[in-house]
């Protein structure tokens, strides 16, 4: 092929795509030059100069491997005496002034300078001279604190801040050897991406305030996950001490999801995992206060009330709502329970779109949920179309893919909303229209697709967008599924299928969209919906004043937090209320039975993520107490009853869902590697 | 010199800064026959047959660095790099203050070589003056018609912008310059993309020095043979060579290229103070390598070419001279100082070496020197030199490696004595 190029380093030969960068060559033959501003999310600078490497035939002496593209014929040696004495004369001018506090600091042991300066550097120094010193930490915002005294001012933070989350804010002050890192003028750091500067961050110089000094990086476990907080289903590391105790959430890595970048909200927020306020065993009501029981007590009375209400009033007496943020494997057995165990169809999933569609608008929503597009193919789109969607708010790596997009893919960003949004300065174009008039706005650029060439060359403004970004494809259309501030969003679901039809027969079009938790895709492909789908809500059949529900089991659904005094009322009024929980909720307190549940982090399961990604979980940490996860507990519940459910394990209940929902069918669960594994949209449409 | 000069050729005429007096000087006759006679490439094509070589200190081709600029890809822009900052250097500005036209017209000729109807003078921070002479100059060029909107009926605009940059000497390095033209602070860039590729805006731009450009009006009138008819084969013309330090008259001399130092030295400069006694040179500015007081080193023809053939470089032709009561490592010092105040931060060996070259060698001069300093400071220069991102680094490593080279005694008896010898010297450095 006349795209590759020969190269010979350290004496190994090796064909590698033309105009890749020489230090990414190495890397994939799995030779290591040490790099500190290097990084391959964020391109070449060639500041520090730690991966000079001799290249024959070089005129002014060894050059940067990481800024150097290579060229056929090069040859490379990155161990020769000369690149080594360049290595080590780097690497001691970074110790001149670095303080070497490794013992307190946060960063040692897993720290580029420390292996760097181990495997390339020198093993003494010869600096006599006083360090420089900074005053230290520097707060430079709500969630990172800096040492400039350890800096390498390697620009990662700079960067970062510059290129990907484009929000500028970190910078370098001052010049020479007095350059440091700061904020403009001192403003603090205020980001939702703050903490990927942390791990960025090559040593110990920024860290993450909340995680200070709590470590030592030698003392944790790095266990591979998904982030639990949005659907947009970003991979994580879940750092664990002593088998029991999360300290941090890490990026892991994917490029076809979160590019290696997590959102603050993902990174920091998992105190709740560690929380003394767990549930850690059954409690059942007894009075005004909750006696601790075992699981089977805890279940005998269950069974018995249930069987009663049951037998006297009917299945449709029973209810049941489960977390969105429920795996596939807790949600299925949800579903299994209450359909095949105990006979009711009145099941729902919270939190979902608000939807009360008629039939037809059924099936537009339905044919909106099959052709998906996947995330990475954002970097292909010609245009992406917001409409009424903010991606900032509700799935935010979402927001850092389609900077990327735009920026290294040359996408064209289209947004229309009632109001600026955080991406709106991004935008090649900005619509407005009313609150409420998101229908009516999908409506005229599908007329102005309608009219065709002629029509659109009129001069209203749905035409001039249609003819300047609609006309060619790849285009992605993001879309809030929940359809935030529209009354009729039965409508604007006609409208938007109907808006899409009509692009598609012009351009290659793609969707996605906006959904509420981690596992909102799962609860939809799983059908954990009323009998009559969208157009109903479990929630008002619990709730509504007509209400013939005596008993509710409560999974992960916190109907009662933030409710008015009817919601009490009736959740009062039930004669069983029965919920499975992480904490004692304000809807837990009403119960008669609460059962200890585990979290995201303590169980084997799969979330499916906006993209139709299905992603697997793995037992982090133990569930503290005796909680376990949600199956679990809904199939040992089942044991007393007559259709008890067979299930022992994830692995077996995923395979269940593969009977039972075709689009999963060709998903083997070990199949599911790191990176999962993206249901492709014609598999949907043949099970459809 | 025995030929007219080229530069300073006019530099006793009376108001020659003044539109009239430069017109009815011949000024703005290149111009004119470029644009109305002549097509771009074929003013390109004249520079590059008269061997002209850029006057900042790299001595690139400047025909050359204009061919660089691709075909069709618009806006194309100039910027003149008139930052003059190396210690030693101060020609550019008196071309400009003199004969400011004369500037003016080299931008024009050589913007409309390379297509560019927008060009930017850099002019260095501490240059306010100058600034004021160049507005000047040019708001009379502009109602003359000499610059401007279609300029002489050809159809041609040119439009010159004066931009006075912060003070910073990494600001000459002409990526850092075109940072800061456009607003940022100055860092040196990554190349490849070239300037030529992409440089000011993201467009393409070539980056001249002053003295090259004002060169370029006497070419284009006179023609390439009459320039290579001055100075020699590898370095044809003239060279503005500034001069200071301890002699009769320091100052500005325009030499044909090939004259011998000895000839700055002696003839134009009226030779050493009385009292006074060369001890070394620096040729070209901070940057370049300092050269004892030896008759090989005097009769170095001053060129391109033959001061790298006595391990210096002519650089800027800035010649800075040391008399022998001054100490070496003092001198040495100041050099190292600047270089250390002027690192930009950008890469770790200029950032972190500069300072410990400086910080060694004040040590040395205060009598603090150790016995393996001298072995210290050679070695961080080997790891300065070559590793750095831009030039800058390695200029201060030169006067380090020279002046040990040529003054070890002097080093090692600062060790030995743990003093400084020059008393005077020493005080000042306290």
């Amino acid at each position: 092929m006349d795209d590759l190029v020969n190269i010979t380093v350290d004496g190994l030969k090796m064909q590698v795509p033309k105009g890749t960068l020489l230090w990414e060559a190495c890397q994939a033959h799995g030779i290591d030059i040490p790099i500190f501003c290097y990084h391959t999310k964020l391109g070449p600078v060639g500041a520090c100069r730690t991966c000079l490497v001799e290249v024959e035939g070089m005129t002014k002496g060894p050059i940067t491997a990481c800024s150097t593209p290579v060229t056929d014929g090069m040859v490379v040696r990155t161990r020769s005496p000369i690149a080594q004495k360049a290595q080590r004369g780097i690497l001691e001018f970074l110790l001149l002034n670095h303080p070497l506090d490794c013992p307190i600091c946060d960063r040692g042991g897993e720290c580029p300078l420390q292996d760097q300066t181990f495997a390339y550097g020198p093993g003494s120094s010869r600096y006599v001279e006083p360090k420089r010193h900074h005053v230290k930490p520097i707060v430079l915002g709500p969630t990172i604190a800096l040492d400039r005294e350890r800096c390498v001012l390697c620009w990662r933070c700079v960067r970062f801040t510059a290129e990907i989350a484009e929000d500028k804010s970190i910078v370098l002050l001052d010049r020479g050897d007095h350059t440091v890192v700061g904020t403009f003028q001192d403003e603090p750091y205020v980001s939702n991406f703050s903490g990927n500067v942390v791990e960025l961050c090559p040593v110990g110089a920024l860290t993450a305030r909340k995680q200070r000094f709590n470590f030592r990086p030698w003392e944790l476990q790095n266990r591979p996950s998904i982030c639990p907080h949005c659907a947009f289903g970003c991979n994580i590391n879940i750092s664990v001490r002593k088998n029991d105790e999360v300290i941090r959430f890490l990026s892991r890595d994917n490029p076809e999801v979160d590019d290696s970048w997590l959102c603050d909200r993902g990174r920091f927020d998992f105190e709740f995992i560690n929380s003394p306020q767990r549930l850690t065993a059954p409690l059942v009501r007894d009075g005004d206060a909750f006696l601790e029981v075992s699981w089977t007590e805890a279940f005998e009375l269950i069974s018995n009330r249930l069987r009663s209400i049951l037998d006297e009033s009917g299945a449709h007496a029973l209810a049941g709502i489960a977390a969105a943020r429920m795996t596939n494997e807790g949600l299925h057995v949800f579903k299994r329970f209450m359909r095949d165990v105990v006979g009711t169809g009145l099941v729902d999933h919270t939190p979902r779109p608000n939807l009360r569609l008629t039939p037809g608008q059924q099936q537009a929503f339905a044919r909106l949920g099959r052709n998906l597009m996947p995330i990475a193919g954002l970097d292909d789109a010609r245009t992406i179309l917001l409409l009424g969607a903010d991606p900032s708010e509700r799935e935010p790596v979402m927001e850092l893919r389609i900077r990327q997009a735009v920026n290294r893919h040359g996408a064209q960003l289209v947004i229309a909303n009632p109001e600026e949004i955080t991406l709106s300065p991004k935008a090649s174009h900005a619509a407005s229209y009313e609150t409420g008039g998101l229908a009516a706005f999908i409506r005229s650029l599908t007329s102005a697709l309608r009219r065709g060439p002629q029509g659109s060359n009129n001069d209203d403004s749905a035409s001039a967008l249609v003819r300047t970004y609609l006309a060619e494809g790849p285009i992605a259309v993001i879309y809030d599924a929940s359809f935030p501030g529209t009354l009729d969003k039965g409508d604007a679901v006609l409208a938007l299928d109907d808006f899409v039809e009509a692009l598609r027969a012009r351009a290659a079009v793609g969707t996605l969209p906006l959904l509420d938790a981690a596992n909102s895709m799962g609860a939809r492909d799983l059908d954990i919906l009323p009998p009559d789908g969208w157009s109903s809500s479990v929630i008002d059949a619990l709730l509504g004043p007509d209400s013939q529900v005596r008993a509710a089991i409560l999974a992960g659904a916190d109907l009662a937090a933030g409710a008015g005094e009817e919601t009490l009322r009736r959740l009062n009024q039930l004669d069983l209320l029965v919920v499975q929980e992480l904490f004692m909720t304000e809807t837990a307190r009403l119960a008669d039975v609460v059962l200890p549940a585990a979290s995201f982090a303590e169980q084997i399961g799969t979330f499916t993520n906006s993209e139709r990604r299905v992603q697997r979980l793995h037992e982090a940490v133990p569930a503290p107490g005796v909680a376990r996860a949600d199956w679990e507990i809904l199939v040992d519940l089942s044991q007393h009853f007559d259709n008890a459910l067979p299930y022992a394990g994830a692995r077996q209940i995923w395979d269940d869902i593969r009977r039972t929902v075709p689009a999963y069918a060709p998903v083997a669960f070990d199949s599911i590697g790191p990176r999962g594994v993206r249901i492709e949209e014609t598999q949907v449409l043949e099970s459809a | 010199m025995s030929k007219e000069p080229i530069l300073f050729k006019h530099l006793a005429v009376p108001d020659i800064n003044k539109l009239g007096v430069y017109v009815e000087n011949g000024g703005y006759e290149g111009l004119r026959k470029a644009v109305t006679d002549m097509k771009p490439e074929d003013v390109t094509k004249e520079v590059s047959d008269s061997g002209l070589r850029g006057r900042g200190g790299a001595g690139f081709p400047t025909g050359r660095k204009w061919s660089f600029i691709p075909k069709g890809v618009l806006p194309t822009y100039l910027v003149v790099n008139a930052d003059e900052s190396e210690p030693g250097a101060f020609k550019d500005r008196e071309l400009m203050e003199r004969n400011p036209h004369q500037l003016l017209e080299g931008v024009a000729l050589s913007a409309y070589a390379i297509g560019c109807r927008l060009a930017f003078i850099y002019v260095r921070g501490e240059f306010l003056y100058i600034q004021e002479i160049l507005d000047a100059a040019l708001a009379e060029a502009y109602a003359g018609g000499y610059l401007g909107k279609n300029i002489f009926g050809s159809g041609y605009d040119i439009e010159i912008v004066v931009h006075r940059g912060a003070g910073a000497y990494i600001c000459g390095e002409e990526s850092a310059l075109l940072d800061s033209l456009e607003g940022y602070r100055g860092f040196p860039r990554l190349r490849p993309p070239f300037p030529a590729v992409k440089g000011l805006y993201g467009q393409p731009t070539v980056i001249n020095n002053v003295e090259t450009l004002a060169n370029v009006p006497h070419i284009v009138r006179h023609g390439s043979a009459w320039f290579r008819s001055y100075g020699t084969e590898k370095s044809p013309g003239t060279k503005i060579c500034s001069i200071s330090g301890p002699v009769q008259k320091p100052g500005n001399y325009e030499l044909e290229m090939g004259t011998p130092f000895r000839v700055l030295l002696e003839e134009k400069a009226g030779g050493m103070l009385p009292g006074k006694t060369l001890k070394a040179y620096i040729p070209g500015g901070a940057s370049a390598p300092m050269l004892p007081n030896r008759p090989e080193f005097i009769d170095v023809p001053i060129t391109y070419e033959d001061y790298p053939a006595v391990g210096s470089t002519m650089g800027s032709a800035s010649f800075i001279l040391i008399p022998e009561d001054v100490c070496i490592i003092y001198a040495q010092l100041r050099i190292s100082e600047f270089f250390a105040h002027e690192s930009c931060g950008k890469c770790i060996p200029c950032r972190e070496g500069t300072p410990w070259l400086m910080k060694t060698v004040r040590r040395i001069e205060r009598g603090e020197g150790r016995e393996d300093d001298l072995p210290l400071l050679l070695d961080i220069c080997d790891n300065i030199l070559g590793r750095s991102f831009c030039a800058l680094g390695d200029f201060s490593t030169s006067n380090i490696v020279a002046s040990i080279k040529y003054f070890y005694d002097e080093y090692e008896e600062h060790i030995r004595r743990r003093a400084c010898p020059h008393i005077s010297a020493t005080a000042a450095v306290a």
